[in-house]
């Protein structure tokens, strides 16, 4: 072998190098896609239009996510709450029927969850419609969508560009710092415990 | 601080060691040996490291090791599977109480002591008991198996339906109607029936019970209660000396002097909770106050080294058996010695107590006269301040009753009767029936006369000794039926198992004290096809009487409902006074607060009782030891007590607290006596009694008498299920049955090598210290004398301001801190298991205990000095001491452990790469890496357990203690919603919630005023290796110990500098 094979070789080598990791992206980014689920809006057991709920007939979100200001969650609502105004209204839809079927039989329904964040992750929506927060904010123009999805992207560097003031609603602000025209930095808590633990 | 580990030209041993290993040169000089300890990882997988595991003969380690690669595999192969799609399943209709995401809080009570607790349950599902504050007995606080009885709840191995068997081991499921029916027919053709059930605390079931009896052909029938570890010698002891057999009150908050003969109040004996807190109100010291302080002085003469004997200021180890001698020779001392007492010219107290002069019983014992002296001294001048106690399995020797008599003939002629020791107050905690009861009922079902035996929440072929003869008289009974929660050895020998509910299924109510009632109300409905036992007890009444079968009296629970309306209609009978239109409101208020009429229960009106001075015709006159024989000692470990929850793997993995040995037990020996065998740790031995032989590992423990060995009770379950089966080794062979009482303690044995080893899995040298001055201690005359001494007893504690690169950190808000107080630590691990349940920590198993891989966060280090055949102890709580300038952080390439800006150092777990650097780094060692995907060992019904709050950790992760962040985060979330700052106190973690002593306190050092500020500030306050400048958060109150002599060696802290630590511990040897 003559030098000039040997640099060859190396030449070849550096190339089948770069070509491996190339493809070694390639294979973690198909394997890790991107955490966000942005957009995910998978069909639900009863096609339940928040446009007509909230939108056209403009029933308060904390009608039926009742414990939005109390928890963490903001709960899908118990069967028993639909049934509030579905044991008259509209009770010739079969979807509502589905509905009444499983308050007779105490089945619950079991919805497919939309927003999901980690398991070691611990948002609470409590503190946020605390501090004013809109659930448009988040959750996007849910009064318009005839099905639920996802409109962040729920991804951690997501939640500290609205905590550290770069994507702040000015109403929250407003609320938060009254009186401060334009506070600086860091805006909500920080820290990694605020929501790991 | 290395060169400290150099060779000396004069070697000294360390003044506080971990074991008797410390005190040899070798140790400290052994370049092999020291390789060894600082290999504080295990990188090899478990079952390549050299562990000789010859009495785990099924291979535990390889199989568990290949399950969970097996599933690690998988779950890599899955890993680019798209995110799986969850459900979200609302109730049909929510339950108005319930916020899904936010705790309810239900107060109940424990069936087994009466203690009042307050279960946190989230969307119906229990995951954490507390005490319940409003209890006047537990006060708030919880042991550490009140706090593992959770688990219980969700054990995997519990009878999950009726059962029909064969007696045989044999079980077939059947359903509860053709239970019934089966068993009703054949319950109304029985003409005599017994019932034999556990210790009862509730009024309700044994009221029930008496009218069940009563239903049943002519009333013939009776009830026995059996306790295994039942104060029996209590009871008669006070039978005898007072005519009323009653397990009395002792307080300990009043008494200046305690002496306890081998009773293990602090850690098992009665009411141990209670006992521990007011204990250690005697324990608290204000430095500012010091030249007025004040502190119990306690006395231990035992045979084994129980947590109340690592307490005493002053301990003394004996035989089992001769605490009587002791305890004589003092009433001696006192009454013929010094002539005090009303009973001075009694002429048979000065008949009993004739042969047992302080000088024949020193020889005999190896008491020092001086001890013996200043014991009768220090009574006499605490009469009716001082109390005297005596009991335990330890005790339970042929005398253990002359033993009891002695007691209270002390506390008598002492005029603490009446005073410390209240007669009245009647404690229902484990009076049970005496063993004669039940020897009784064995004798009737021998005779073939008796029909049926219901067994209710009691395991007597585990617990009783083969030669009792229970098992063979259980054949002779043609209908037996076992209430238990499992299939354990006796349920096995039954024709039917009904499944009980736990009892945070179940309604009922306790009585732990007089006067003090508190109702059981079930938190979760029944998991399983279980029913309570009472449930039961009224549909067989109703059964009957509607089959017209009922020859005896009709009770009224014909025609009560449920169990529950039968707890109302008692309760409305018996305690509710007023209107019955009342009734519900009353109902309510109870159940909301778990107790009533606790306000002035403590306060009991106690009047003296008069000793019968003829009791003391039952002492034996004295006797000489034979010198040779090496006596047996049966004990009860805080953790595993009597072997009921053998199968609570929280349990079987917290370290004993004394020996800190994990998963199993062993005989305990002193060193002088190891010496003496040529046994050394872990080598197997025989042990050979008159009633039986085992084979068991030795621990060498420190403090036992030269001629006293003892095993704990509790372990070689043979059926209690995946965890608790065939863990130790069952030693209730050595109980004897002596004129109808069980014998525990005093065996002679022989104890043989051989030539076996098998490796105990002891936490003590895991994170070994190595002399790192860590631990602090001081008498209580130099604490008077100059209390900053406290915390100057060594230089190298101290740190005399260095500069730092670092810059500080600001603290605009809150800055978290703790401080805990040695002095009131019993050392009883309420906080480790407290804090397991809290933050969802795994157990990993004896092999990965073994190679120190174990998950708590909290670890009891407990330290010796002094002689190794009777040393002083402090326990000592290890977690992560939040540094202000913290090792781990500097280290971390990933960022996953962080400064918060409330003072705390926080540990992220989704960050953790786990490279270990911080544990390396860490000089207190309260880092945990999860090596396996041990959440994967919680099976079924376990998941449920787990606190919602906090991350399940995964394989490869590092977690340690976090102040209990989910808590900060909880009670800042409340006191925001309400407009405010936290007040002081009101927020606390796991550990400290638990703790029965108040012995560690949370709080903000920001605030000058908090309570743990103000601890910080005091003369006792010290900080763990302060000499790095790492700024630990959490101080320690050094302990003092109230003696009168400094400590041997007390500024000898390094070896080397001062050579007298060891020198004068050897001098003390043999006069202890």
């Amino acid at each position: 072998m003559n030098r000039s094979d040997s640099g060859r070789f190396k030449k070849i080598g550096i190339l089948v190098g770069v070509v491996l990791l190339l493809g070694l992206g390639g294979a973690v980014a198909a394997v890790f896609p991107s955490a966000s689920n942005e957009g995910y809006s998978p069909e639900q057991p009863i096609p339940y239009s928040h446009k007509l709920h909230a939108g056209t007939y403009k029933i308060q979100c904390q009608y039926c996510h009742s414990d939005v200001e109390k928890s963490k969650h903001a709960n899908v609502p118990s069967v028993n709450v639909c049934m509030n105004c579905h044991s008259i209204v509209k009770t010739d839809s079969p979807y509502i029927q589905k509905i009444k079927k499983a308050y007779d039989e105490n089945k619950p329904i079991e919805w497919v969850r939309i927003h999901e964040l980690p398991d070691f992750v611990y948002f609470p929506h409590k503190r946020h419609v605390a501090k004013g927060v809109a659930c448009q904010t988040c959750h996007g123009p849910i009064q318009e969508m005839e099905r639920v999805y996802q409109y962040s992207p729920l991804t951690m560097g997501w939640c500290l560009d609205c905590h550290r003031g770069k994507t702040t609603p000015k109403e929250v602000v407003a609320r938060v710092y009254p009186g401060v025209k334009d506070p600086k930095g860091l805006i909500a808590p920080h820290q990694c415990t605020t929501c790991h633990q | 601080m290395e060169n400290q580990n150099s060779p000396q030209n004069s070697f000294s041993p360390p003044r506080h060691w971990i074991g008797t290993e410390e005190l040899s040169e070798g140790y400290w000089n052994d370049p092999k040996a020291i390789e060894k300890r600082g290999q504080e990882f295990h990188d090899k997988p478990v079952e390549t490291i050299d562990l000789i595991d010859k009495l785990d003969s099924k291979g535990i380690a390889r199989r568990d090791f290949l399950t969970i690669m097996g599933a690690s595999m998988a779950m890599a192969s899955f890993a680019c599977a798209r995110r799986p799609v969850h459900k979200i399943i609302p109730y049909v209709v929510k339950p108005e109480e319930i916020t899904a995401g936010v705790a309810n809080f239900y107060a109940t009570s424990c069936p087994d002591t009466g203690y009042g607790l307050l279960v946190k349950v989230r969307e119906g599902r229990p995951v954490k008991l507390e005490g319940n504050p409003e209890h006047p007995m537990n006060k708030g606080t919880l042991s550490a198996r009140g706090q593992a009885a959770l688990l219980d709840l969700y054990d995997p191995d519990r009878t999950k339906e009726p059962m029909s068997g064969d007696r045989n081991g044999n079980l077939r499921a059947m359903s509860w109607v053709d239970a019934d029916a089966a068993i009703l027919a054949k319950l109304r053709a029985a003409g005599r029936v017994r019932v034999l059930s556990g210790n009862l605390v509730s009024d309700s079931t044994r009221r029930l019970l008496g009218e069940f009896l009563a239903a049943f052909n002519n009333g013939s029938g009776s009830h026995v209660e059996f306790d295994a570890l039942a104060n029996d010698e209590v009871l008669d002891g006070q039978l005898e000396s007072y005519g009323t057999a009653v397990i009395p009150n002792y307080r300990f908050d009043q008494a200046k002097t305690i002496i306890s003969f081998g009773a293990d109040f602090l850690g098992t004996w009665v009411s141990p909770v209670e006992f521990m807190s007011e204990w250690a109100k005697r324990r608290k010291l204000d430095s500012k106050n010091a030249a007025n302080a004040e502190m119990s002085k306690m006395y231990v003469i035992e045979s084994t080294m129980t947590l109340t004997g690592a307490n005493a200021d002053e301990r003394l180890p004996v035989r089992p058996g001769d605490e009587l001698k002791v305890a004589l020779a003092v009433a001696h001392e006192i009454i013929v010695g010094k002539k005090q007492s009303r009973f001075a010219s009694d002429a048979t107290v000065g008949n009993a107590l004739s042969g047992y002069t302080p000088q024949a019983v020193s020889a005999d014992t190896g008491v020092s006269i001086t001890m013996i002296q200043q014991m009768a001294e220090e009574l006499l001048k605490n009469r009716g301040k001082s109390v005297v106690v005596a009991g335990s399995p330890q005790t339970k020797s042929a005398n253990a009753v002359a033993l009891q008599i002695a007691v209270n003939f002390l506390n008598s002629a002492l005029d603490n009767e009446g005073v410390t020791v209240d007669g009245t107050a009647n404690p229902n905690v484990r009076p049970g029936d005496r063993f004669a009861a039940i020897e009784k009922l064995i004798g009737e079902m021998k005779a073939g006369a008796v029909d049926a035996l219901i067994i209710y929440g009691s395991n007597p072929v585990y617990n009783l000794p083969k030669s009792a003869g229970f098992e063979e008289a259980m054949k002779k009974v043609p209908l037996v039926v076992a209430v238990s929660d499992r299939d354990d050895e006796t349920a096995r020998l039954a024709d039917y198992l009904l499944p009980d509910h736990h009892f945070l299924e179940n309604w009922g109510d306790a009585s732990g004290r007089k006067g003090v009632v508190s109702l059981q109300q079930p938190v979760i409905s029944p998991i399983h096809s279980t029913r309570a036992f009472q449930d039961t007890l009224l549909t067989w009444i109703k059964g009957g009487v509607k089959a017209g079968g009922l020859a005896g009296k009709v009770a009224a629970s014909a025609d009560a409902g449920t169990w529950r309306d039968y707890v109302m209609a008692n309760w409305q009978a018996t305690h509710h006074s007023g209107a019955a239109a009342g009734f519900e409101l009353f109902w309510e208020g109870v159940l909301r607060d778990g107790v009533f009429g606790a306000k002035n229960a403590i306060a009991s009106t106690s009047s003296t009782r008069a000793f019968r001075a003829g009791a003391m015709s039952r002492i034996p006159a004295f006797k000489k030891a034979n010198a040779d024989e090496i006596l047996l000692a049966l004990y009860a470990k805080v953790g595993m007590y009597d072997g009921r929850s053998s199968n609570n793997p929280w349990l079987q993995e917290f370290p004993e607290p004394i020996s800190t040995a994990t998963w199993d037990n062993y005989l305990n020996v002193g060193p002088a006596l190891a010496t003496k065998l040529g046994i050394q740790q872990d080598d197997i031995v025989e042990i050979t009694g008159d009633s039986a032989t085992v084979q068991l590992p030795v621990n060498v423990q420190p403090g036992m008498h030269p001629l006293a060995v003892s095993i704990a009770l509790g372990y070689g379950r043979r059926n209690a299920g995946k965890v608790g089966t065939d863990v130790g080794m069952d030693v209730a062979p050595f109980i004897k049955v002596v004129n109808g009482a069980l014998v525990y303690s005093g065996h002679p044995v022989k104890i043989r090598r051989t030539g076996k080893v098998y490796r105990i899995a002891i936490t003590q040298w895991h994170n070994a210290t190595e002399n790192r001055p860590i631990i602090n201690d001081i008498s209580l005359t130099d604490f008077i004398k100059k209390p900053s001494e406290a915390n100057e007893t060594d230089p190298e504690l101290r740190l005399h301001e260095i500069p730092t690169l670092w810059p500080a950190y600001e603290y605009k808000g809150y800055r978290w801190g703790m401080a805990i107080d040695l002095n009131s630590c019993t050392g009883c691990g309420a906080c480790v298991i407290g804090c397991m349940a809290e933050n969802n920590t795994p157990v990993v198993g004896r092999n990965n205990v073994r190679v120190s891989r174990e998950m708590h966060w909290i670890r009891l280090d407990r330290y010796y000095s002094g002689s190794t055949e009777n040393p002083d102890v402090v326990f000592q709580p290890m977690l992560c001491q939040h540094c202000e300038n913290a090792p781990c952080e500097s280290v971390c390439p990933v960022l996953a452990t962080v400064h918060d800006d409330e003072g705390m150092n926080s540990q992220i777990y989704n960050r953790c790469v786990g490279t270990r650097y911080c544990q390396n780094n860490c000089p207190y060692k309260v880092r945990r890496f999860n090596f396996f995907d041990h959440w994967k060992s919680y099976e079924g019904t376990m998941n449920l357990a787990w606190n919602p709050d906090v991350t399940v950790r995964t394989r490869g992760i590092m977690e340690k203690c976090t102040f209990c962040v989910q808590r900060i985060r909880g009670a800042k979330d409340k006191a925001k919603d309400e407009g405010r700052k936290l007040l002081d106190g009101e927020l606390k973690p796991a550990c400290q919630q638990t703790c029965p002593t108040d012995a560690i306190i949370f709080g903000d050092i920001n605030d000058p005023n908090s309570r743990v500020s103000q601890l910080r500030g005091d003369a006792r306050a010290f900080r763990v290796l302060e000499i790095l400048n790492v700024k630990p958060s959490i101080s320690y109150m050094t302990k003092v110990r109230n003696k009168e002599k400094q400590p041997e060696g007390h500024t000898a802290r390094t070896h080397g500098s001062e050579a007298n630590a060891h020198k004068g511990a050897n001098a003390e040897k043999g006069s202890y």
